[in-house]
């Protein structure tokens, strides 16, 4: 019997443990570690921030569903990795503190053959003073619990508004490192909509606060669109519609520090700035999950498989070299981690090997760099990849190719919608194919494929984010045919 | 180019953006448009999923 463990059950983590188990079948043990006893579909959290849905429907308990798949379930936080085993047991094992109601804190040690580490990201609002829901002055939408605060308070500022008071609304990256910058547009058309619906619009100002240093940059460096027999930019299509809905802009924004009521920020020319709100939805950096590894003798070996930010090493050119030699095949392929055959990393859990947005530093020194997106159906591909490449080792033996899910090769869809119902909602949908440019493979469209990118505005994008919701969360419960649902 | 107010850079308008207009605003909800393109961007992103896993 050989035992895989997951650590993590985020959409990468849950996507390899339900293929492990579907691939594998019931011969070999396989285990789900996660700190959190609910799934929850993240994207749809936007919607939940302003009410439009209920923090039930983007969340599960994972218990029953892995108790029918036959997967293991431990509901705790992985805090040491001993890939060569310990002193008395050379099998590669990992510590895990649990999370459980009434056995918190409680340690184990859990032994595996195969590791996956899908622990998903920190949420890092430590890392600007202020930032985020816990002791800080602003709301998130990172997980169910924050999204259902940030509706609250929302409600709170639309009944302001509604009794005449002006009110500032930023919406936006809370530092200049931050990712998923997609998100954070996505819940100020949102928050847009539900200003409209509310009648209160012309009494409201909305701020986006970016780390972009153009709108439509998303992370990504932007991206090409052929339509109409032009070619289009994510800028000109977004920037027209921040004219057409009124919403304000900062970019090239690092944001230092927040108080009550002022967030205080830099600009990339350097110069320092403070913008009032009164309310405020700002996404914190991401960080690795903070595992440390151990040698058998119980030496310090997290620097072999970690990079400073907490993220896994891969097989991924980590070269320090300037932005314009950064190419496509620097991106890992099979996300095994080097030296370490039988260890993996999937999701955001993996160190990509660089920004895919040029990165900018202002005259202060100070980094403002939109770190790459790897959520979604990128981190799903993955995760499937890696479960696929595990199952063919324990049949074939640890020579069997691995599988590859590279994001220089793989596509993604980005829908921000805002709205409800089939007839009411609007959305600017975006999908991208790949996700990292590939400049050797497409030289002549800013290197991605004008086939599969494109963008546009429409009630058809409402409908994609709609149907995205509903199939995910049924895939995710491993309901009856599930594994036809791509990721 | 895009206009900035004087106490902060707050963008409140880019004057180089189109503006769409009225018969695309109306489009934007014209279910005899959407539904085709509903179809085509499934069939866009099973294409990313399928191609995705090719090798170069």
């Amino acid at each position: 019997m050989v035992r895989v463990v997951v650590l993590g059950a985020g959409v990468a983590g849950h996507t390899a443990a339900l293929h492990l188990r579907r691939l594998l079948g019931t011969r070999h043990k396989v285990t789900v570690v996660s700190p959190n006893s609910h799934w929850n579909w993240i994207p749809s959290n936007i919607w939940v921030g302003v009410g439009e849905m209920t923090k039930e429907q983007v969340i599960f308990p994972l218990a029953p569903i892995y108790a029918k798949q036959k997967i293991d379930f431990v509901q705790a936080r992985a805090v040491a990795i001993h890939p060569n085993g310990t002193k008395d047991d050379p099998v590669g094992s990992v510590d895990v503190v649990s999370t459980e109601a009434g056995r918190e804190g409680q340690e184990r040690r859990l032994r595996y053959d195969f590791l996956i580490n899908a622990t998903g990201p920190k949420l890092r609002f430590e890392a600007t003073e202020g930032l985020g829901p816990h002791g800080g002055h602003t709301v998130s939408v990172c997980t169910a619990d924050h999204a259902v605060e940030a509706s609250k308070q929302l409600d709170a500022t639309i009944a302001k508004l509604k009794s005449g008071q002006r009110q500032i609304l930023v919406v936006g990256t809370g530092h200049g490192t931050c990712t998923c910058e997609g998100a954070a547009f996505e819940y100020t058309f949102n928050v847009e909509h539900q200003l409209r619906q509310a009648g209160v619009r012309d009494k409201a100002q909305l701020i986006y606060l970016t780390n972009e240093a153009q709108l439509g940059d998303f992370g990504v460096d932007g991206m090409a669109f052929k339509q109409k027999g032009f070619e289009q930019s994510s800028r000109m299509w977004t920037e027209s519609l921040f004219n057409e809905r009124g919403v304000h802009s900062i970019l090239g924004a690092h944001v230092s520090k927040i108080e009550p009521d002022t967030i205080h920020y830099e600009t990339l020319d350097g110069k320092t700035w403070t913008q009032h709100f009164d309310f405020a939805m700002l996404l914190p950096p991401f960080g690795g999950a903070g595992l440390k590894a151990f040698d058998r003798d119980g030496s310090e070996i997290t620097d072999q498989l970690f990079a400073p930010s907490g993220f896994m090493k891969v097989d991924a050119d980590y070269t320090a070299k300037p932005y314009e030699q950064w190419v496509a095949a620097d991106w890992p392929k099979t996300y095994e981690v080097p030296g370490f055959p039988r260890i993996f990393a999937a999701g955001i859990a993996f160190a990509p090997p660089h920004q895919i947005s040029r990165p900018r530093k202002t005259p202060n020194g100070t980094m403002i760099a939109p770190a790459p997106p790897r959520t979604g159906m990128p981190s799903g591909m993955m995760g499937k990849s890696v479960a696929q490449t595990i199952a063919d080792r324990i049949k074939h033996g640890p020579d069997a190719p691995a599988h590859e899910a590279s994001m220089a090769r793989i596509g993604a869809a980005c829908v921000a919608s805002s709205g409800t119902g089939m007839l009411k909602g609007s959305a600017a949908a975006m999908t991208m194919f790949p996700v990292v440019p590939n400049y050797q493979k497409y030289p002549d469209s800013h290197g991605r494929n004008f086939n599969g990118t494109r963008g546009d505005i429409g009630l058809y994008g409402h409908w994609v984010k709609l149907m995205l919701h509903y199939l995910f969360i049924y895939k995710a419960k491993a309901l009856p045919g599930w594994q036809f649902i791509p990721e | 180019m895009s206009q900035t107010t004087e106490s902060a850079p707050v963008i409140t308008r880019y004057p180089d953006a189109p503006t769409p207009t009225r018969l695309t605003r109306f489009n934007r909800h014209n279910l005899l448009i959407q539904i085709p393109k509903f179809v085509l961007m499934c069939a866009n992103i099973m294409m990313m999923v399928i191609k995705g896993h090719d090798k170069d």
